[in-house]
């Protein structure tokens, strides 16, 4: 167990003391001598002490100073947003029960309710779309049978899609779905906003050729249909010529890699920097209820969503060259099917 | 399905107050090859001092190789694994290759090593790598390419995972660097990943799966190296040059009427390989010679130095037989050069910037320190440009793109006849780069001949004027050159 810092203190204060007794009895030796044998113990001694001096500065450095800037810059990390577990892990002694508190304090902060403000958010957008979800549907295939009948098949193509769409969204928020439920709601959502663009805007979707099961992995929920309607709006809608979103995903032993990008506008510098900076950030208290009230709202729920679900190496990190298209990158676990892991 | 070698996400880095890296993001899977390109030279110097592991990150999440690390335990495994190629060679003079190559290796454990002890071994990695090295000449005879060969191959067998090359395309004509890539590939096959630190070039495009923009110490874009649109990226790179441009001057010195003459005349030399060389340069003309050996090069150099003497035809400067003992003689009659790697080579630290780039108008002007009146309208140019507030500062500190900037003034105001650039597009730093085009454009509106010495092909269309072709000593024309560049085979 690492020495407390009062501890480390004190023996510090002892070796500086014992430095300054010596030094005290030297002079005290050379006074009284006042011989050229008494100057040189005094050139000796004095030698010993700056040794001893120097000893006890590097001892301070290492011992206490460097691991106080460490501990320092840790605190003001977790205060930021940008550090959650490694502040629990880390071994403070400043005194040992400062630990302990430490301990205590992790073990009572309750995941599951940051978990519950998270998708608050979502349950609410879906609460406001709920208001009879079953007529919405029946009168959604009612439109449909008449477009068929009628012979505008498109107009039928574009129900079933929001029909499909309502249904997804609307259901069991907090769950984990299969990739390839996520990638269909997202084409769902795709070919609604093609109705709107027509063929200004396309989507491509590249999976792994040689991952066969890779459609049977397991993620949150609405995950990419607010980057896509992200890139959509923020990214495509701007640019005269339109241009393509493409889905990417990677995976190793243990993350899914997903990459959403797009080759629209992009964001400039500092809103990158801005956008970033939030998600980043996992503490409950970022949750930001007001919808609406600026861009990038949905991601960083996105993000706060799969950082409290899985831990704070995963999320959501943007990359953007304004006048170049945007990526965001989605880290998550690998989660297969029949995998209970959250 | 991919295995993680490198992983940084939010990684910073910073010191006395100054931050380096804000919000540095890498990933790179094993047998992946990844390209960074950097808006400022000093982000990539420090970059590569955090690969060597001298230098560690404030904070930040980082994984090598599946194990998650602190800031401080990176110095340790990434000496151990991270393999650096640069210019700056790291093989040893006096020990033969075999004993280069497994001098550090893990398994290396005989107390008296020779090439007779690696037989087996050598034939072995001959098979693997597809390779023949006992074809290498001794260490001190390898030309840059053998040499970068044989320290990925001194990497691979010290059990490095990760190769970082760092600017290798300056030293490099296409073709070696063909052959390095073929190396690359074979080393990607069995597992090993590559970083390419370049500037904004093809061999981004070409050597890597994606590449990475850092600008401002954080990660802005990641884009796929197949599909990106490479002259888009690079124009937005380069946003906020054109304010760069307005400071550079535009003296036009020229004469529309003024008839014709050559400043600087090559007939018919031959010297060493140069064989039947002919160039003919105007006032204000940029000529441009591609070489695809250092050799042409350094004969051209050599002959305008006082290196050397034709050994026929004859070298004119303004009609007269132009012949200099030495580089200084070469200055004096108006023949000046900008050296590749002019910051460490052109520039003294421990002087002020008015100093450096003034330095040699003591050889124009007599007295010149001890004439107020000199340096008070030269002060009074340079402040134009430069910022007065500057010129009296030493040149610690000073980003590079200024330190480049220097080094064209010191001829701008001293005014030769002729100015050799040696590689001058070779900096890492993309903006060092345009501002030495602009640069040129400046001297030569100033009247002075420029002439580019290049083993870079594309570093051919960065500026107007005349081409030369040099291959082994000998003009070659432009489609000789596609067929070099294109049609051999680059094999090892």
């Amino acid at each position: 167990m690492n020495k407390s810092f009062t501890e480390r203190m004190i023996r510090i204060t002892i070796i500086a003391m014992s430095a300054f007794f010596l030094l005290a009895l030297a002079c005290t030796v050379v006074l009284y001598r006042g011989h050229l044998i008494g100057f040189i113990n005094f050139i000796v001694s004095a030698g010993v002490v700056i040794a001893l001096a120097v000893l006890s500065f590097v001892l301070l450095n290492q011992q206490v100073l460097q691991p106080y800037h460490k501990s320092r810059s840790k605190f003001r990390q977790f205060t930021e947003g940008l550090m959650y577990d490694e502040l629990f892990a880390e071994q403070y002694q400043i005194f040992p029960e400062m630990q302990l508190v430490l301990n205590r304090f992790h073990n009572m902060l309750d995941k599951q309710s940051a978990i519950k403000v998270s998708t608050k958010q979502a349950e609410y957008l879906a609460l406001q779309n709920q208001i009879n979800p079953h007529f919405l549907y029946n009168t959604l295939e009612a439109i449909r049978g008449e477009a068929l009948s009628g012979g505008k098949e498109d107009i039928a193509n574009i129900t079933q899609a929001l029909s499909k769409f309502f249904r997804y969204t609307i259901t069991d928020i907090g769950s984990l779905v299969t990739l390839e439920d996520e990638l269909e709601n997202a084409e769902n959502y795709f070919r609604i906003q093609e109705y709107r663009f027509g063929t200004k805007i396309k989507m491509l979707v590249n999976l792994p050729k040689e991952e066969r099961d890779i459609l049977q992995l397991q993620v949150p929920k609405l995950t990419f249909q607010p980057v896509i309607e992200n890139a959509i709006f923020h990214g495509l809608e701007g640019k005269a010529e339109g241009g393509t979103v493409t889905i990417q995903t990677e995976i190793t032993a243990d993350k899914l890699f997903v990459n959403i990008s797009d080759n629209g506008i992009g964001i400039g510098e500092e809103q990158l920097e801005q956008l970033n900076a939030k998600l980043d950030r996992v503490s409950a208290s970022y949750v930001n209820e007001n919808r609406g009230q600026e861009g990038g709202i949905a991601l960083k729920n996105v993000s706060r969503r799969i950082k409290l679900l899985f831990g704070e190496e995963y999320g959501l990190h943007i990359y953007s060259l304004a006048g170049a298209g945007t990526d965001v990158r989605i880290v998550m676990p690998l989660i297969w099917s029949g995998d209970i892991r959250v | 399905m991919k295995k993680e070698l490198l992983s940084i996400e939010n990684g910073m880095a910073g010191s006395a107050g100054s931050t380096i890296f804000r919000r540095l993001y890498i990933r790179l899977f094993h047998s992946d090859s990844m390209g960074i390109v950097f808006d400022d030279a000093h982000e990539r110097k420090r970059l590569i001092q955090f690969l060597k592991g001298d230098m560690v990150l404030n904070a930040g999440r980082i994984n090598f190789d599946g194990q998650n690390l602190l800031p401080e335990e990176t110095p340790k495994l990434f000496k151990k694994y991270i393999g650096i190629i640069e210019r700056d060679k790291k093989l040893i003079r006096s020990l033969d290759i075999e004993e280069n190559i497994f001098l550090c290796a893990a398994d290396s454990s005989r107390f008296f090593i020779g090439s007779h002890t690696y037989t087996n071994a050598i034939a072995e990695l001959n098979r693997q790598l597809e390779c023949n090295l006992r074809q290498f000449p001794a260490v001190e005879h390898l030309s840059q390419k053998e040499r970068i060969l044989l320290e990925m191959v001194k990497s691979y067998v010290e059990g490095r995972k990760l190769i970082v090359f760092s600017n290798i395309s300056n030293l490099l004509n296409e073709t070696e660097l063909d052959e390095i890539f073929a190396m690359t590939l074979k080393m990607r096959s069995l597992g090993i990943g590559f970083i390419v630190i370049e500037t904004f070039d093809e061999i981004i495009m070409k050597w890597t799966s994606e590449f990475i923009i850092i600008k401002n110490g954080k990660t802005m874009g990641v884009f796929d190296s197949g599909t990106a649109d490479g002259n888009k990226i690079y124009s937005i790179l380069l946003q906020g040059e054109k304010e760069k441009e307005k400071k550079v001057p535009h003296l036009n010195e020229l004469l529309d009427e003024e008839e014709w003459a050559p400043v600087l005349e090559f007939e018919d030399v031959s010297a060493g390989l140069l064989r039947d060389f002919n160039l003919s340069i105007g006032k204000g003309e940029v000529v441009k010679i591609y070489y695809t050996d250092d050799r042409s090069c350094s004969q051209i150099v050599d002959l305008l130095n006082g290196g050397c003497k034709p050994t026929k035809g004859t070298v004119l400067l303004s009609g007269e037989n132009y012949t200099a003992k030495n580089m200084y003689q070469a200055v004096r009659k108006g023949v000046c050069f900008v050296e590749e790697q002019t910051e460490q080579k052109m520039l003294l630290k421990n002087m002020s910037v008015y100093e450096n780039v003034s330095l040699l108008m003591g050889e124009k002007v007599p007295y010149f320190w001890m004439r107020p009146r000199f340096n008070k309208s030269i002060r009074e140019f340079l402040g134009q440009y430069l910022g007065p507030e500057d010129l009296d500062k030493k040149l610690s500190g000073l980003e590079p793109v200024y330190l480049q900037q220097m080094i064209y003034y010191r001829w701008l105001i001293y005014h030769p006849q002729v100015v050799i650039c040696i590689k001058p597009f070779s900096q890492e730093d993309i903006h060092v780069r345009e501002i030495t085009v602009m640069m040129i454009k400046a001297l030569c509106d100033r009247g002075i001949a420029v002439i580019i010495l290049t083993a870079k092909f594309s570093d051919i269309h960065r500026i107007e004027g005349e081409n030369i072709f040099l291959r082994n000593g000998k003009t070659i024309d432009e489609d000789e050159v596609y067929q070099f560049l294109y049609s051999e085979d680059g094999s090892v």
